[in-house]
């Protein structure tokens, strides 16, 4: 049965944590949106430990984010009407991208690899700088291109 | 072939991926997309030797199909796709844009039927001239949009949201919600992207390139970056009507040249409009209870704004040269404008009321025809900074007074510029 309370809905940053069981048992959840800004576990985050309380039972979530959550055992997550789910654990870090991280919290590789790799960026963790560069990583290095482009275009016309 | 220019697409909640999706508008017959199931569902399809003529012994196909999206799945390895039905032959029989695979067997698809979320896949698909209608509701990324495809000059690629009838141009939360999480969409050229909300947790939410033009536009995002922002320019685009926060970012953040953003609202963020490009225009916006107003680089103007509540109104670089800051009002800031350089930047018309420190002596002087009048804003704590008659002026060039008046700081208008749209107002967070 679809909840409609909780399908199609925004849920960013908000605490499920402690709403009534009643509210989602036995219920499937459609294309909502439950990510949280960073991994629920992270130190200093303002959000409960898990996404729904943990006594919840036969929860299916469908074509749902639940980055950054950690799912009671009675949530199960499928996938329909042509889009997947995503269930990652991402965190900005010092380059200001979003990386993937293990569940010690450990960096992993880029959210967006495959823009790294096209712009030759190194995807190791071992290469992120060690304190909080300003700016994005890719977009400075799109940035940088392109100013290369345009100065190699104005020598080129002289 | 690809799909036509002229191809309309639909996006709702209660639709599906695996849908035909779109419809050709000047194809004649009938339009199966704006439903939420496909009209006619097959298993299996074969194709033949060019891989255009796509039959199947059950059946079904009608001539009314024939300009609608025909979505084929990989199954009995079709090449996977989104393809528009050209011609008709029979109730078994019908011809698509382009191949799908030359001589395959026991394929899926489906005729008709709404999209469900715009995701890569779909919109690189898109041909310059397409249009993407996305029903009011609420969209969950759960992956990015990272586009290659452009729209053309004459021929932009558009995604507009509406409440309950194409064209309704909704605005607050009656228009269509994006939901990133920590997702994004970056643009090719010519993408316009009108009608929507979003929220997010990335340092971007939409990325938009040259010849983009993004119009009544609400978005949020909570990523902690400083240079994070709901919109990001990155190449020479235009924003009007939008209306951003990035608690510790930016309401916009220009990261090249020659942007424009008109008629904006930037509210509640460290930096309403951010940049340290080349160029880039702030014209009639609104920075509301940001920490900064605007930070801008070389050549940029910020003119006929309005600057409420800031520490400092327009910061501008001990390096920065040939800015322009006309007209705007700067009210309840701590310091109007910040120069940290002598370099030169021409100040004109500008308004400063009840600011602690109208510009930093050292570096610059308050400018031509300066004033220090009431902007009587309309309700300034709820966001509604209309201004009243004390800011409206008649100009004296050349020793004879101008027929017409013009107006200090930002003028009203729709999605937030100057104020805004009491259902823009009321999801505000004050």
């Amino acid at each position: 049965m679809e909840n409609d309370k909780y399908s199609y809905k925004d849920f960013t940053d908000v605490d499920l944590s402690k709403i009534d069981p009643a509210e989602v048992n036995d219920s499937t959840i459609v294309g909502s949106c439950f990510a949280k800004t960073i991994p629920v576990d992270y130190a200093g985050n303002p959000f409960g430990f898990l996404l729904f309380p943990a006594n919840v039972k036969n929860v299916i979530l469908d074509g749902c984010n639940v980055d950054n959550n950690r799912l009671p055992a009675g949530v199960t997550i499928v996938d329909s009407f042509g889009v997947a789910s995503t269930r990652k654990r991402i965190k900005i870090e010092k380059d200001g991208e979003p990386w993937l991280q293990d569940e010690n919290g450990a960096p992993v590789e880029p959210l967006e690899k495959a823009q790294f790799v096209a712009l030759g960026i190194s995807i190791d963790p071992a290469d992120l700088p060690a304190t909080r560069r300003h700016g994005e990583t890719v977009t400075q290095e799109k940035e940088r291109i392109k100013n290369e482009e345009e100065i190699a275009a104005l020598l080129g016309g002289l | 072939m690809a799909i036509s220019t002229t191809a309309v697409w639909e996006m709702r909640n209660g639709g599906d991926n695996t849908n035909g999706g779109f419809y050709r508008s000047d194809a004649g017959t009938t339009d199966y997309s704006q439903q939420d199931t496909a009209q006619l569902s097959l298993t299996d399809l074969a194709s033949d030797g060019a891989g255009t003529g796509i039959s199947s012994a059950t059946g079904g196909f009608t001539a009314a199909m024939v300009g609608n999206g025909f979505r084929i799945e990989s199954t009995g390895t079709f090449t996977a796709g989104w393809y528009e039905i050209t011609a008709y032959t029979d109730t078994n029989n019908v011809t698509i844009d382009r191949s799908a695979g030359a001589t395959k067997s026991g394929g899926a698809g489906k005729v008709g039927g709404a999209v469900a979320l715009p995701t890569d896949a779909l919109l690189e698909t898109f041909s310059p001239g397409n249009t993407l209608w996305v029903e009011a509701g609420t969209y969950t990324f759960t992956g990015s949009v990272a586009l290659s495809k452009s729209g053309a000059q004459n021929n932009h690629i558009r995604i507009i949201g509406y409440n309950t009838t194409r064209g309704d141009d909704p605005v607050g939360t009656d228009a269509p919600l994006f939901a990133f999480g920590a997702y994004s969409f970056t643009s090719g050229f010519y993408w316009d992207l009108h009608h929507l909300r979003a929220t997010g947790t990335g340092t971007f939410l939409f990325k938009v390139y040259n010849g983009c033009i993004i119009t009544d536009l609400d978005g949020e995002t909570t990523s902690g970056a400083s240079t994070s922002a709901p919109i990001n320019m990155a190449g020479a685009a235009l924003l009007l009507r939008c209306y951003s926060k990035s608690a510790s970012g930016c309401g916009v953040y220009a990261t090249a040249a020659y942007g424009v953003a008109q008629d904006c609202y930037f509210y509640d963020s460290a930096r309403g409009g951010y940049t340290t490009q080349f160029a880039v225009t702030f014209n009639s916006c609104v920075a509301d209870s940001c920490t900064t107003g605007f930070e801008v680089g070389n050549v940029c103007r910020v003119t006929n704004s309005t600057i409420y509540n800031a520490t400092t109104g327009i910061k501008s670089g001990a390096a920065n040269f040939g800015q322009y800051f006309f007209d705007n009002i700067f009210d309840t800031c701590t310091l109007g404008i910040e120069a940290t350089g002598a370099n030169y930047r021409l100040l004109s018309g500008n308004n400063f009321y009840n600011c602690t420190t109208r510009v930093s002596a050292a570096y610059l002087e308050e400018g031509y025809g300066f004033t220090t009048d009431d902007p009587a804003f309309t309700n300034a704590p709820g966001g509604d900074l209309s201004t009243g008659a004390s800011m409206q002026r008649v100009h004296t060039f050349g020793g004879s007074p101008s027929t017409s008046t013009d107006r200090v700081g930002a003028v009203q208008s729709g999605n937030g510029g100057g104020g805004g749209l009491p259902s823009v107002f009321s999801h505000r967070p004050h």
